[in-house]
């Protein structure tokens, strides 16, 4: 028997492994870099860490910053590669199915009027009730996108474009709000909407570290059906997929994990899309190896990125959107015209 | 034994099978012909479960198809649909693995392997294994969909228009596989539209019309000059030849 015909190659391991070690030192390196020149023997332990500024540093600036640049590196990524595989369009991301306009416009509103969907006052802090109001609308936009394109027989199509028509219209509502916003309203909505990590806290982390566990482990679990659904609906039907079901709660898992993330961080554009193009073409369309791989590599650029972002022109911070941007960009177009294999079917 | 009774379906208010009756028994190669629109293609996906009868029943062996668990179903009933779709490239290996999908917890284990295996062997595709299969030919494609449907073991096999996009060559090629598939104890039922190679190929013949079964029976007592001008609107000579029958069409009425 052929054993290069073995399903789960020796590869896709490799580039696990290789992925986590990547981000082990990533995340040794975002410890050790920014504006305060922390020792490295003091960080491992070698040296006592006499300084409480630099422990407060650590403890609680630079460690809930990694962590919730790595959180939502694997939200936004996971969130793509499952709504590529539900949709089947290498287009599809929580970018373009309108999760991410829905949220600024839900952020909008709270910061520009103060109020949330109910126009009351749902947590007494600002910061929750922008949250709250991302990631309400950011549902609601996927719904409406997802509503429109089953009245249309699921034509996934008709989806993109009403994803596309969605977002023009929370953008059309943002730019309303920030015409009618007073100075410091404009300043505050146009920093969330850049997106940045300025805003973590252990209090997040907690928050979003579970929902991701969860979340993670029951789109494990789905791996096999959606490699099914990758042969199109009827074949996954017959192989006994609740294809609906698979649908709808799958999705609806996802917009709850980028809309939770993005509610926190603002708009970061690129990561839901490029992950989950470079786990394809590391480990091909095995789910059980690419929603691994493409989270991990989602949480590597995001955190790289933000690395750059807050050392480049240290103390001055840039917003990481700004980095994710140009660094996703030009890469996606040169993965574009290098590409062997067609992946966008 | 596949035993369709009373079944019926309707897609809005347009009823599109009435009332279908039908025993069907292993080993035997079946072929579902009819014009277009006679509902061959709702047929099969309903006997697939793709698409679920308004009314009527399916058994299978005794046993109703809608109380057996979707995974159980799948290790009984293959299905072949008539378009081949893939969403993301991949290769024949990891296709035709798919079909194992029912009996697969998170791990490919060996004999899931050593089944896909033989099955590339036996259906001639152990060389492709590794091609990406957009890169295949037709004839290729449709033989590893048809080994992603076998890997999965099913008692039944069903094909919706196996041969419509192929060439000659290769349609006797595909047919043949199927024939040898039917000949092993199973159960395949075929949507053809040559009805020359149906009346060839077939054990059984179910020609269907707007919806209702015209006539089921061996090839010869089906496909008759007087059938083919109730349902199919035209004049035909029909000879019985060394393979299958011959049918000449002399003008549509």
């Amino acid at each position: 028997m052929s054993k290069q015909g073995k399903l789960s190659s020796p590869r896709a391991w490799i580039v696990l492994v290789l992925l986590i070690v990547l981000l082990a030192v990533s995340v040794c390196y975002a410890l050790l870099s920014g504006s305060a020149n922390i020792p490295v023997k003091q960080l491992i332990g070698l040296e006592p860490m006499t300084d409480e500024i630099n422990r407060y540093i650590i403890k609680e600036i630079r460690m809930p910053r990694i962590l919730l640049a790595i959180i939502t590196g694997m939200s936004l990524a996971v969130a793509g590669v499952v709504m590529q595989v539900l949709l089947k369009n290498p287009l599809a991301s929580p970018f373009t199915l309108g999760v991410s306009s829905g949220a600024s416009f839900g952020a909008a509103l709270a910061i520009v009027l103060g109020t949330s969907i109910f126009g009351m006052d749902l947590v007494a802090s600002g910061k929750w009730l922008i949250a709250f109001n991302a990631f309400f609308f950011g549902c609601i936009s996927v719904f409406i996108v997802y509503g429109i394109a089953t009245i249309k027989n699921g034509s996934t199509t008709v989806l993109l474009l009403a994803g596309v028509a969605i977002g023009n219209l929370f953008s059309a509502g943002v730019s309303a709000m920030k015409y009618f916003s007073d100075n410091e309203a404009l300043k505050n909505l146009v920093v969330w909407l850049m997106g940045g990590f300025w805003g973590a806290s252990w209090e997040v982390v907690y928050i979003l570290a579970p929902l991701l566990t969860i979340g993670l482990l029951i789109l494990l679990r789905l791996s096999w059906s959606f490699n099914s659904l990758n042969a199109g609906d009827e074949v996954a039907k017959t192989l006994g997929v609740n294809v609906k079901v698979l649908k709808i709660g799958s999705l609806l898992l996802v917009t709850l994990l980028a809309s939770s993330s993005i509610a926190f961080v603002g708009i970061i554009g690129f990561i839901g899309l490029v992950a989950p193009h470079i786990g394809r073409m590391l480990v091909g369309v095995d789910y059980r190896f690419l929603i691994p791989v493409s989270s991990l590599l989602g949480a590597l650029i995001l955190l790289v990125s933000d690395t750059v972002a807050r050392t480049i022109l240290a103390p001055i911070e840039i917003p990481v959107g700004i980095i994710t941007s140009c660094i996703g960009a030009p890469f996606f177009i040169y993965i574009l015209l290098q590409k062997k294999k067609d992946y966008w079917g | 034994m596949l035993h369709v009774q009373n079944l019926s379906f309707s897609a809005g208010k347009k009823q599109i099978l009435h009332d279908l009756n039908l025993t069907l028994s292993h080993g035997k190669f079946v072929a579902i012909i009819g014009p277009n629109g006679a509902g061959k293609s709702t047929f099969l996906k309903c006997l697939a479960a793709v698409t679920t009868p308004t009314s009527g029943t399916i058994s299978i062996d005794g046993v109703l198809l809608n109380y057996l668990k979707g995974e159980d179903r799948a290790k009984k009933i293959g299905y072949v649909p008539q378009h081949f779709l893939q969403s993301f490239p991949m290769t024949v290996q990891e296709y035709v693995m798919l079909g194992r999908k029912p009996y697969i917890k998170w791990n490919v284990t060996d004999l899931d392997q050593q089944v896909v295996n033989e099955t590339l062997q036996y259906l001639k595709l152990e060389s492709l294994q590794q091609n990406y299969v957009d890169e295949l030919s037709g004839g290729e494609r449709q033989r590893t969909s048809i080994a992603r449907a076998l890997v999965q073991q099913p008692t039944i096999l069903i094909l919706d228009e196996p041969i419509s996009a192929l060439d000659i060559k290769h349609q006797i090629q595909v047919l043949n596989s199927i024939k040898q598939l039917a000949n092993e104890n199973r159960l395949v039922i075929v949507v053809l539209h040559d009805l020359e190679l149906a009346s060839r190929y077939s054990d059984y013949v179910v020609l269907m019309n707007q919806g209702k079964i015209y006539k089921v029976g061996s090839p010869s007592e089906v496909i008759t000059k007087q059938s083919l001008r109730d349902v199919y609107d035209v004049h035909a000579k029909v000879h019985p030849t060394e393979f299958g029958l011959s049918i000449t069409v002399i003008e549509a009425v």
